[in-house]
């Protein structure tokens, strides 16, 4: 007969929450690393129109 | 869009307002949304943005092919420069946009960039282009 024993040692590391943000938008927006540094554009013209345009269709 | 984010910074004065950068992979900014003050204390110099806010702003842009490149916020009757409170809550992969409104309109426009530590930030040269 096996008998299983609850082992008090941790399953594994959790990563705090603002590593955890940080890795995943590391990924998602390599651009924005800052060792990157560059320039930020501004476009005159909002894209919002046609945003409010889509969502009225 | 210095127009929307000025209006928005002058409705707000003297508090704070907050808002969100959308962009294209090339970090150009092509409209701006904006986000509710959600601060619990005085909002005079201090802003929050929901988290779940931000998330659903993000899937939004994301639906647009487009990303959340930075914030901005509102600095009433203070330089464009980011405060100590907001290096020590500043994520390192967003621009962060400052405008510092009076009660005369806006004074200044700034971007800029906190270092992984959050120890400074860089400044971040604006460029608006047509179209």
């Amino acid at each position: 007969m096996t008998t299983a024993t609850l082992s008090t040692e941790p399953i594994g590391s959790i990563p705090r929450p603002p590593e955890t943000l940080r890795a995943v938008d590391r990924h998602k927006y390599p651009i924005m690393n800052p060792c990157s540094q560059g320039t930020i554009t501004f476009s005159k013209v909002r894209r919002a129109d046609t945003k409010d345009s889509e969502e009225s269709v | 869009m210095f127009d929307e984010i000025d209006a928005h910074a002058r409705e707000a004065y003297p508090e704070e307002c907050c808002g969100l950068l959308i962009a294209t992979g090339e970090k150009k900014v092509v409209d701006c949304v904006r986000m509710k003050n959600e601060y619990p204390g005085p909002k005079q110099d201090r802003y929050h943005i929901d988290p779940l806010e931000l998330y659903r702003a993000d899937r939004a842009a994301s639906q647009r092919g487009l990303v959340v490149a930075g914030i901005y916020h509102s600095h009433p009757d203070y330089p464009a420069t980011l405060s100590r409170f907001d290096m020590d809550h500043a994520f390192p992969w967003y621009s962060y946009f400052v405008v510092s409104v009076g009660s005369g309109g806006t004074k200044d426009r700034r971007s800029w960039t906190p270092n992984e530590k959050r120890t400074g930030a860089a400044e971040e040269p604006i460029e608006v282009v047509e179209g």
